[in-house]
């Protein structure tokens, strides 16, 4: 539902679905704020991953509701400015490993119909 | 973070998502984009705000409460833009609610809201019934209830007496104050305990041991200020020294004084004793005193009425005096609302009308708003708003106006109860109770949403229910169905028909009133004042004692400038409770329940001549008639015609008090008897109240009487040109001049007891006039809206019509029948309704029929007039439409 149906040259949209896996993974390296996670996930996927920071937001707090991150007010390091970071809470660490292996399931389950050839040899 | 922090959860948000559109911002400008463009490249890259925020609050999950917020932002908004329809609608609400939660709290105090006692709903009132009505109960006869009762854990003989108190030491300047005469049991059965000290032990019902007393909490935070040392303390009560041991809390309502008629608050009590002798067999006959009783657990009040009526049974088997009379029990609470169910119950009858009227004024109201807003609804479907969406929406809106009609209803029903216990203090002893408690503050609440609900409902669904095409393409001129007109003439039919029943109930009641005031009550009610002392028997002992001191209270008082009349009686108009057996002479009686009896009363020489009351025949009282002359009586025109109906009274002969053959001692005589000689005959004046027909009355004077009805009690009539507060100031002035240790009490103009007399009557017609007035003025509005709705959209018709030549009186008529038809139509309902409610209304009436037919044909012809008044104004602008302007807006 986050997704925009906005796609240019070589970037394509978030899939659905994987926006939440995407963000907790983010976050196991350490608390950020909605603007990092965004810019994280855009670099290290070398801006092939095109998405509007907005739509991170929903998903944002979706996470919060459910528990897996926790959310606070505080003031940034670099800067004398409050920013509201996210943390991964430890349900939030035992999610991120269902939806890994989910999606490697996924993945698999997509290559075997795709490449059969591969499978058998 | 819960949903009612939704502001700081939505303020929260807003922050988060500023700071990354700066960042992104700040971020473009790094990358070297003019500031400008760097704005418009981070929104961009944002995404859609509005969007966003809706999906973070669908993630929230408070959706609902967010809509809800929502429509009732709308609503307000809605109600902001049409100020005048909103004021109308919630005043509405506001009168119709506020009336019924006014009444409803009284309601609430005097009959749905349990008694303040601990098992309340197990007590119990017990009286005998002589005739029917009850009379009490007499000492021993409740002892042997009690000790035979199968029924009863506990039962209690008490009563309450005027008496003159004194707390200061040597019992100078008292006060006549409502002592009540009570044994310890009455405590226990009401479940009172003392706030001080402790409660009367059984010996201290006995002669001689029974000079403690326990005050109430009022009395001792007047006279002692709170006091905790006030126990061991003396008053003076008649004389004699009472040690105070203990203090009881005020939870002993006045309703429940034995006698209705002292509705003073009681200010203490002593142990019951009203006389030495009221346990023994003497005594069986003298009823008069309450009597409170708790019922066993699990038992019915009609298993107890059925086992107190075998043990009277028994005692009429055994004691002669117990012969005919009946007993009744009837629960506490039925007590509390006495006579003022009926009132109550037809006053909430009238207000549940109103409310009716007002409710069928605001669906009319809504309808026609519907229909103005057809297009509004017609655009907002065609944009893609759900049905429910619709609904939703008018349903938030009448939430709205309903809490705030609820709420403003509530602040009526609250600032009413105010003024009426400021209004009324104390003639309503039940009325002291009143508050807002609970109960009423939920009954105004569900009964506001109710209505709001019940007919805000119907025009919400039918407004929904347009074609979208066919409105807008009206152009917007909503036209509504000739259905929905013909809903709103037929709310205006039975407002009228509502209306007629208010002003008839009101217009009855009025009659009844003034019926009550106005009738003849026998004697002059003008520049007459009353006032009660008590000689109390330690100084008066003897009944020659009290004579002498009533013959010098009368001469004194007849000193005083601008006195006319002075007497010293124990009874006066208009209700002589006193009632006593006798004998005529030469007509012998051999059974007791053959023995007729009379309102009896004894008085001074100057009765007659100071209450006004004619004579009729024979002669007067005079000076003459003394403790040596023959004793003799004047008996009214209904003793007259009652027992001597072809005969000459004059000279006969009447031995009063019960024979002592059949009955040794009386119940006021004792064993003493009296003969007397009919004398004169006075004019019929009021002796049972001002509803009841004049009972036959016979009246001696006090000192030719034996002491036991020549008593400390006396009344004081005068007659004066004087104004009431000097003249009380100067009653009293002579009154302590011959003995300060004796209090006036109760001292006040003839024509303001008699308006106290009357003020439930009073009270409830104004309150039904009010009502009546109320409803004829929403009936107004109700056919002036339809009226003027019609005009408006028969505008271009009519201007056909007079451009035609059609005359301006037949445009008027036009217009006015309109108004008529619905006017006879609704009193045709509402006389149907009168005749169906009369039988409910019959008891409360006196002098005056429930089909009154001046009250019904004037009633009906103000409805008429009304009708047509608010019919003026639309037929004027009727009359007044020009053609030419009327056709070219087609």
């Amino acid at each position: 539902m986050a997704t925009t149906e906005k796609q240019t040259g070589q970037s394509m949209a978030v899939l659905q679905g994987t926006l939440d896996m995407l963000v907790l993974r983010t976050l196991l390296h350490g608390p950020a704020h909605g603007h990092q996670i965004g810019k994280h996930i855009q670099r290290t996927t070398n801006d092939f991953l095109q998405m509007q920071h907005g739509s991170l937001y929903p998903a944002l707090h979706r996470l919060e509701r459910r528990g897996w991150v926790s959310a606070k007010w505080e003031t940034a390091p670099d800067r004398n400015r409050e920013f509201k970071y996210y943390r991964l809470t430890d349900k939030g660490r035992k999610q991120l490993l269902v939806e890994e292996s989910q999606w490697k399931q996924m993945m698999e389950a997509v290559a075997r119909v795709m490449w059969p050839a591969a499978e058998e040899s | 973070m819960r949903w009612w922090q939704i502001g700081k959860r939505d303020a929260d948000l807003e922050r988060e998502l500023r700071s990354d559109l700066e960042l992104e911002e700040e971020e473009q400008r790094e990358h070297g984009l003019p500031s400008e463009e760097a704005h418009y490249a981070a929104r961009r890259a944002f995404g859609n705000p509005t969007l966003i925020r809706d999906q973070i609050h669908e993630a929230w999950g408070w959706a609902p409460i967010e809509r809800l917020r929502q429509d009732t932002r709308y609503a307000l908004r809605q109600m902001r833009k049409s100020p005048g329809f909103t004021s109308v609608v919630v005043l509405t609400l506001a009168l119709g609610i506020g009336a019924t939660a006014s009444v409803f709290s009284v309601l609430n105090a005097v009959v749905l809201r349990p008694l303040d006692f601990p098992n309340a709903n197990r007590l119990v009132e017990i009286s005998s019934l002589k005739d029917g009505k009850p009379v009490g109960t007499s000492a021993p006869d409740v002892k042997d209830f009690a000790t035979e009762s199968r029924t009863f854990e506990k039962m209690a003989v008490y009563d309450e007496w005027r008496k003159n108190v004194s707390a200061s030491p040597g019992g100078e300047d008292p006060q006549e104050l409502l002592v009540g005469l009570a044994p310890r049991e009455l405590f226990e059965v009401l479940g009172v305990k003392p706030l001080l000290g402790r409660l009367f032990t059984a010996e201290e019902g006995l002669q001689g041991r029974n000079h403690v007393t326990l005050i109430t909490e009022n009395y001792w935070r007047t006279s002692f200020q709170s006091d905790p040392k006030v126990l061991g303390r003396t008053l003076t009560i008649n004389d004699q020294p009472y040690s105070i041991i203990g203090v009881v809390p005020d939870v002993i309502p006045g309703w429940l004084n034995a006698s209705y008629n002292q509705l003073r608050p009681l200010s203490l009590w002593e142990p019951f004793l009203p006389g030495p002798d009221v346990w023994s067999e003497q005594s069986r006959s003298a009823r008069g005193y309450g009597t409170i009783g708790l019922l066993k657990p699990g038992v019915t009040v009609e298993q107890a009425q059925a086992d107190l009526v075998r043990i009277a049974h028994n005692l009429a088997a055994t004691y002669p005096v117990d012969r005919d009379m009946n007993i009744e029990v009837i629960p506490l609470e039925t007590m509390r609302s006495g006579d003022l169910k009926p009132l109550l119950l037809l006053l909430m009858g009238a207000v549940g009308l109103i409310l009716l009227i007002a409710c069928s004024n605001l669906a009319a109201l809504l309808l026609a708003r519907s229909t103005v807003r057809q297009r509004e609804f017609a655009l907002r479907k065609a944009l893609g708003a759900g049905r429910t969406a619709l609904v939703r929406q008018v349903l938030a809106e009448m939430l709205v106006l309903s809490v705030m009609g609820s709420g403003l209803g509530l602040a009526t029903a609250w600032g009413t109860t105010r003024a009426l216990r400021i209004i009324d203090p104390g003639h309503l002893p039940q009325l002291l109770d009143l508050t807002l408690d609970w109960r009423v503050v939920l009954f105004t609440l569900v009964s506001g949403l109710s209505t709001c609900l019940l007919f805000g409902m119907a025009p919400a669904i039918m407004s929904t229910r347009v074609e979208s095409a066919s409105v807008l393409k009206a152009g917007g001129r909503g036209s509504s169905g000739p259905s929905r007109q013909g809903f709103r003439k037929l709310l205006v039919t039975a407002q009228i028909a509502l209306s007629l029943m208010l002003l008839v109930g009101a217009g009855l009641l009025i009659q009844t009133l003034q019926r009550l005031q106005h009738q003849d009550l026998g004697f002059r009610i003008d520049h007459l004042m009353h006032g009660q002392i008590y000689l109390p028997p330690s100084r008066y002992p003897t009944a020659q004692s009290i004579d002498e001191f009533s013959d010098r209270l009368t001469d004194r008082l007849r000193a005083v400038p601008g006195v006319r009349a002075v007497s010293i009686t124990e009874v006066y108009p208009p209700s002589d409770r006193w009632r006593e057996m006798f004998s005529i002479e030469g007509r012998p009686v051999s059974r007791l329940e053959d023995i007729p009896s009379t309102v009896f009363g004894v008085v001074d020489a100057n009765y007659l001549r100071t209450a006004g009351i004619a004579l009729v025949r024979g002669r007067d009282f005079s000076e003459s008639d003394g403790e040596k002359t023959m004793p003799v009586a004047i008996v009214n025109q209904a003793f007259v015609k009652q027992f001597f109906p072809d005969e000459n009274p004059i000279g006969r002969r009447i031995e009063v008090g019960a024979p002592r053959i059949l009955l040794a001692d009386d119940e006021w005589m004792g064993s003493e008897r009296v003969t007397v000689t009919i004398a004169g005959v006075m004019h019929d004046n009021s002796d049972q109240g001002l509803a009841l027909p004049v009972a036959p009355q016979l009246i001696g004077l006090f000192r030719q009487m034996p002491r036991p009805v020549n008593s400390g009690f006396k009344d004081l009539l005068v007659r004066s040109d004087i104004a009431p507060e000097a003249l009380e100031r100067s009653i009293e002035q002579q009154l302590h001049a011959l003995d300060p240790r004796i209090p006036l009490s109760e001292a006040e103009s003839m024509s303001d007891y008699l308006s106290d007399l009357t003020t439930v009557q009073r009270s409830t017609s104004v309150i039904l006039s009010c009502f009546a007035a109320l409803g004829l003025m929403l009936a107004v509005m109700g056919i002036y809206g339809v009226i003027a709705y019609l005009v408006a959209q028969r505008t271009q018709e009519i201007g056909i019509r007079l451009a035609l030549g059609a005359p301006r009186s037949t445009v008027l008529w036009m217009v006015a029948s309109q108004g008529l038809r619905m006017a006879l139509a609704g009193l045709a309902v509402g006389l149907l309704g009168t005749t169906l409610a009369a039988r409910s209304l019959t008891g409360l009436l006196f002098g005056v029929s429930a089909f009154d037919p001046l009250t019904l044909g004037s009633a009906s012809a103000v409805l008429i007039v009304v009708a047509l008044a608010a019919c003026a104004l639309p037929a004027r602008r009727a009359v007044r439409i020009d053609p030419i302007q009327a056709l070219r807006t087609e």
